[in-house]
């Protein structure tokens, strides 16, 4: 029917261009009929929401009352400029020495000077956590500003001992402990596209203060209310100019950084870093990936010969961001020495730069150090891309509004021969794209000026938006034409955005020279590195970079299996050789390998451990006898309390345990609170209100994502039935399991299960939620507001869409009301675990490597070392539920993750079992795309698993 | 043939062939040891593990025709998946066979260069090898993917089509990309055997009364490069017998009702995914003497080239 209209609406108006204005009413009174239609069919559903609004709107008053007592804060900006501009005068330190934890601590002081004055705390952390410190001030019993209840103090961490060495000379980073001192930091806005420390305005006489510790714990020597500083702009240096040969200081060799991924590495192929040989291994530089968000600071101590006037040179390397420069805060001893020391710029070169700090004439900066230690600092800092951030976000924003203002009107397929209006539907339209046109051309010459030229990968992107934008402006009768290419470039936008604040950057050394030196340490030349280039090439040949560091002096030595790609693999090594062979004196030789375990079973050659295996793996290969039985470790059930309740479940096999799980990811609830705000709807509870929201987004061209996994390839189904989508949730929320007790059958014709599937059905066939969507993009630019997706979605929103920063929020699954009236948000959960093979030798140190693995510690560091190579995508989602609980929630959401982390009820393994989730998959696409009955196909496929379950038993009970 | 004639003609030539054949069977010896390792031996291997039950951990058991049984009678989607090979293979095969022909033969009608460049363009999916991937994202289920994008903004239809989940098209796709790969080592060889083709023959067709393209084609090209065609037969018969890769990285596996699924698949998820290398050999011993029987039935064709009949 709708195609036929089409048609021939489209013939009228080829065949009448002057009736233009008739045929444009047709399209609009027949739009108009069948919204009728739409909203007659659901009138009866709609009296039931008014019943249950008026409900709710009491339990709404009821929260309101309580919240009142909170009174709301103001933000930060707000709260400054409400404030007097005037310093406070004098350092007002708070002597505390207790230690705080989410209790806090409370005292007294006093204030001479009215003003303004920094928050800082001279602190040490004293539990073992990794995570930067939580930390909320209150003065007067009051948090000043909505910031101030979670002030983030990051750990300091130092080399444990000098870089390592092994018997061949190979040298490689030194683990990372927490510094066993009180060392002093300002609270400081790491949101990243601001660079300023947070003021707190006190006035005169006596305050009370109280320090609690949202995350982590730790020992407070003094809260320090400094004055603010204000740099002075540079104006030369005074004194003896030093005269000497250049002092050098290895960036590698730092005192604290304030993060325990922030080792040395090593650039195994350069022959400017130092220190080098082209036949070792050495750890020669510092930085790289794990040094780029804002906030991230390095401490050296240097030791100065003689006080005297210096330049400041740096060997570095930028090759990250191209045609662009990368900022540095840089303090001496900690305070700033002149303004310009603010922004410190490394620019880009794709090879290793021998710089002098100087400004943009070349002339150098000197600086006078007087003799003896200092300690200088680095800090990230967005420097000038401060100022493009902040708009470029405030852009971005506008951007994905308008798009979705433009769906709400268009729908997600825009029909190209249709008259939207869109520039009379949406009222204020042409100044929005004029305001952000300006905005983006504003960037654009921004950028220009920071980087010196008009080509970069991020005016590029900008470029892209504004044609689009001009487009739309000179033909607004078809503007709606160009929706697609609007949205494609507001996306890229929108992750060169979260790319933006990224500042990287590979620090070698750090010089001191004589003013008047004017010869300069230089990299190596042609001849120098080429030359490296060739015995490096020559001595691959001998060295066995597998055994680099893991000492041969070992006692026991492991193999391990892991099916990652390389960039986790190193870090994973790293991790082993860095903590896991000098603790437990086992040696482990990892490989990268993308084999099944069964071929090495069959030649007899295989792994003591694998690592992250599918899901469905560990009881298909216990049920053959190829996997060692973890409960006959004496410690298995203490190890076991590290995960959630049951998350063993699926590993388990007539009573044995066959592998730990080592990742967990569950679902968790998306939506964005501007688009609830406006429309006025509460955060979904039951799927009975999940659908009630579902179907007024719906009605107003949004969308709402409830996932389903197509099996795309072979391997899928070894992901386990509660990965793939929402239909065993909604089994398991209604109490129903999906086998039979013992696991020979399944349970799919059971009449219950039967009509929890047509449940879940029936989102994608009466509500018509579309089963492949990108749900990101889409809750990005709000076209989809609201969604069901992995936890782990969270971490990539978090970095990957900062424009819709504080309008979007978390929340537990909806729940199920049983009969008897309780509600349950049960959730599937899907994940990997790792396992002992029977073949190995050395069960007792590959037992060792597992409870390694899944202890909270490792499982954190290795999610946040891969998170910040790979980005936000790396993340691990962690089995263990203190790394889990340890990760970087924010107080609410923190709660959120807790609960549905109880809820969590795993799916069992049994022979043959992926049968069911083909068995599953067959049924949907047969329910949605041939309109079949739910209940013939899950008898008709159950029938199939069955026989399948059955033989696959049959074959090893015999 | 020829060398029987002369060895029984002269002794001594003979002794001088045996030291020569002496030569040749060194020189095969490197191939030979890797065709009988890595080709021959699996194939043995395979027909006697036909009979076995065998989960490549514990040790195989014998289990007699258990599994052929099992094939025909106990396996409904054996049945399904026999069907859709072979609708694969009576359509994809001769059409990609005949299109490779034809455009050979067109191709061959230009100038050297213009020709090279030609037929590299037609090889080139070939070549690339998992080119086909492109067809994923035009045929993507999404509303973004470039054929739903395309018929909704024409408003053919109003809501995405998920193409490769849907029993109604996916069968038809998966052979449109199968003969859009099909221009491979059979297209190639059918322009090196135009070329061969004597001129002469030609000429002497032209005086003997050959009046069009059509019958030049019929009576003297076909004929000429018999053995090339045959060679092309047998290649697209193994090609197209052994469609798996693109079905299951295209529609997935199990595709929807198994709907596309062919043996290939179904051996190696037999195999890799539920670990019975014995039913798995069963199924691929049935997939081989089916190409054997077509090879058969292909190579009687060909031999009607060129007759009156």
């Amino acid at each position: 029917m709708n195609r036929l209209l089409a048609i021939l609406l489209t013939i009228v108006i080829c065949t009448v261009p002057f009736g233009m204005a008739v045929s444009a009413d047709e399209v609009s009174s027949v739009t108009d009929g069948q919204m009728e239609i739409t909203e007659s069919e659901y009138s009866e559903n709609e009296e039931t929401v008014v019943d249950e609004e008026t409900s709710e709107e009491n339990a709404t008053e009821d929260n309101l009352a309580e919240q009142e007592t909170e009174i709301p804060l103001v933000e930060y900006n707000e709260y400054i400029e409400s404030k007097p501009q005037n310093t406070g005068d004098g350092e007002i330190v708070v002597d505390a020495g207790t230690s705080v934890n989410n209790e806090g601590f409370t005292t007294t002081f006093t204030v001479e000077t009215e003003g303004l004055y920094t928050i800082g705390m001279s602190y040490k952390a004293t539990d073992n956590k990794t995570s930067d410190l939580t930390v909320g001030l209150k003065i007067d019993g009051e948090y000043p500003f909505s910031e101030a209840s979670r002030f983030v103090f990051p750990r300091f961490w130092t080399d444990k001992e000098k870089s390592r060495e092994d018997e061949r000379g190979n040298t490689y980073a030194p683990e990372q402990v927490i510094y066993d001192n009180y060392y002093f930091a300002e609270a400081f806005d790491i949101s990243g596209w601001s660079s300023s420390v947070y003021n707190v305005y006190l006035t005169a006489g006596e305050h009370e203060c109280t320090v609690n510790a949202q995350n982590g714990e730790f020992e407070l020597e003094k809260i320090v209310f400094g004055v603010p500083e204000s740099a002075q702009d540079y104006s030369g240096a005074e004194g003896d100019e030093y005269d000497g040969e250049p002092i050098v200081y290895e960036a590698e060799d730092a005192f604290l950084k304030t993060s325990n991924a922030l080792a040395g590495k090593g650039d195994l192929f350069s022959s400017s870093v130092t220190p080098n040989n082209p036949m070792l291994s050495m750890i020669n530089y510092i930085g790289s990936s794990n040094w780029k968000e804002a906030g991230e600071t390095i401490y050296w101590k240097i030791n100065v010969p003689k006080t005297a006037v210096y330049t400041l040179g740096f060997s570095y390397r930028q090759s990250e961001i191209i045609n662009g420069n990368c900022y540095r805060h840089l303090k001496i001893d900690g305070k700033t020495p002149f303004a310009e020391a603010e922004k410190v710029t490394f620019s880009y070169d794709d090879s290793w730069q021998y710089n002098l700090w100087s400004d943009k004439e070349g002339t150098p900066y000197k600086v006078l150090l007087t003799e003896g230690e200092h300690t200088l600092s680095l800090t990230v800092t967005p420097g000038d891309m401060t100022n493009v951030i902040s708009l470029l976000n405030g852009t971005v924003a506008e951007l994905g509004n308008l798009y979705r203002d433009i769906t709400m009107i268009t729908g997600e397929s825009v029909d190209t021969y249709r008259d939207y209006g869109l520039f009379n539907q949406i009222p204020d339209m042409e100044d929005k794209l004029n305001t952000m046109l300006e905005d983006l051309k504003s960037a654009n010459k921004m950028f220009e000026e920071i980087a010196g030229h008009s080509s970069g990968s991020y005016t590029s992107v900008i470029n892209g938006m504004i044609r689009v934008i001009e487009k739309m402006l000179a033909k607004k009768y078809s503007a709606h034409r160009y929706v697609s290419s609007y949205y494609s470039s507001y996306s890229s936008l929108s992750a060169s955005l979260a790319e933006m604040r990224n500042m990287p950057l590979d620090l070698d050394k750090i010089i001191l020279y004589s003013p008047t030196e004017d010869k300069l340490l230089k990299k190596d030349g042609f001849f120098g590195s080429t030359w490296f280039s060739v015995i490096r090439f020559i001595s691959s040949f001998v060295t066995d970079y597998n055994m680099i560091g893991s000492g041969d002096s070992a006692k026991e030595k492991l193999t391990v299996w892991v099916g990652w790609g390389r960039d986790q693999a190193q870090i994973f090594d790293t991790m082993l050789k860095t903590s896991f062979t000098p603790s437990k004196n086992i040696a482990v030789e990892l490989k990268v390998v993308n084999a099944t375990v069964v071929q090495a079973l069959l030649s007899g050659d295989g792994p003591d451990c694998i690592l992250q295996h599918s899901r469905t793996e560990p009881v298909n290969l216990a049920m053959r006898g190829a996997l060692y039985d973890l409960t006959q470790f004496e410690d298995c059930n203490e190890v076991l309390e590290r995960f959630a309740e049951g998350a063993d479940v699926p590993y388990r096999y007539k009573g044995g345990l066959y592998a730990l799980p080592d990742t967990q990811s569950f679902y968790m609830m998306f939506y964005r609170t501007d688009v609830f705000e406006e429309f006025g709807f509460s955060v979904p509870k039951t799927w009975e209100e999940f659908e009630e929201v579902a179907m007024l987004l719906i009605k107003n061209n949004l969308s709402v994502s409830v996932p389903y996994t197509q099996i795309t390839d072979m391997t899928m189904v070894n992901s386990g039935v509660g990965s793939l989508s929402l239909f065993p949730t909604f089994a398991m929320q209604n109490g129903l399991s999906l086998y039979t007790e013992d696991g020979k059958s399944t349970n799919l014709s059971d009449p219950q299960v039967i009509s929890s599937f047509k449940k879940f059905t029936d989102f994608y066939t009466k509500l018509r939620i579309p089963t492949t969507m990108s749900f990101f993009n889409r809750f990005r630019s709000g076209t989809a507001p609201l969604g069901i997706d992995s936890y782990l979605l969270y971490t990539t929103i978090e970095a990957g869409a900062p424009e819709i920063d504080g309008r979007w929020s978390m929340a537990q699954i909806p729940a199920t009301v049983r009969e008897d009236g309780s509600l349950s948000a049960t959730s599937s959960a899907g994940g990997t675990g790792c396992a002992i093979l029977n073949i190995s030798k050395n069960k007792k140190a590959a037992w060792e490597l597992l409870k390694w693995w899944t202890s909270a510690e490792t499982q954190l560091a290795y999610s946040n070392n891969v998170e910040s190579v790979l980005g936000p995508t790396g993340r691990i989602s962690v089995s263990n539920t203190e790394a889990l609980f340890n990760m970087s929630w924010e107080g609410d959401i923190a709660e959120q993750i807790k609960a549905a982390r109880e809820e969590i009820e795993e799916v069992p393994e049994y022979p043959g079992s992926y049968y069911l989730s083909r068995a599953l998959d067959h049924s949907f696409w047969n329910v949605v795309n041939s309109n079949k009955q739910p209940k013939d196909m899950l008898t008709t496929w159950g029938k199939e698993a069955d026989e399948e379950i059955a033989r696959k038993w049959a074959q090893y009970e015999k | 043939m020829k060398n029987k004639d002369i060895l029984k003609a002269n002794q001594s030539v003979q002794n001088m062939y045996r030291r020569e054949n002496r030569v040749c069977w060194l020189l095969l010896i490197p191939f030979m040891s890797l065709f009988f390792l890595f080709t021959l031996l699996p194939v043995f291997s395979s027909v006697v593990l036909s009979f076995f039950e065998y989960d490549m951990i514990s040790f195989p058991s014998f289990t007699g025709i258990g599994n052929y049984l099992r094939m025909f009678t106990g396996d409904k989607v054996f049945l399904t998946v026999l069907g859709n090979t072979l609708a694969f293979a009576v359509v994809t095969g001769p059409l990609g066979f005949i299109i490779s022909f034809l455009l050979a033969w067109f191709i061959n009608e230009f100038n050297p260069i213009a020709r090279s460049i030609l037929s590299f363009l037609f090889y080139a999916p070939a070549l690339v090898g998992n080119a086909y991937f492109i067809w994923t994202v035009a045929f993507s289920g999404d509303s973004m993917g470039y054929v739903n994008n395309f018929l909704i903004s024409f408003g053919f239809i109003t809501e995405p089509i998920v193409w490769f989940k849907d029993v109604r098209y996916n069968m038809t796709i998966i052979m449109i990309v199968q003969l859009w790969m099909s221009m491979g080592v059979s297209f190639l060889s059918n322009i090196a055997g135009l070329q061969n083709v004597n001129k002469e023959l030609y000429e002497a067709g032209a005086i003997d009364g050959v009046r069009t393209r059509w019958h030049e084609l019929w009576y003297i090209t076909l004929p000429g490069m018999k053995n090339i065609l045959l060679f092309g037969a047998v290649m697209q018969i193994q090609s197209v017998f052994s469609i798996g890769a693109i079905v299951s990285q295209m529609a997935g596996y199990p595709s929807i009702n198994n709907s596309v699924d062919t043996i290939v698949n179904l051996i190696s998820d037999v195999g890799t995914m539920r670990y019975e290398m014995g039913y798995a050999a069963t199924l691929s011993v049935f997939l081989f003497l089916m190409m054997a029987v077509f090879r058969v039935l292909v190579g009687n064709l060909l031999n009607m080239l060129g007759s009156d009949d």
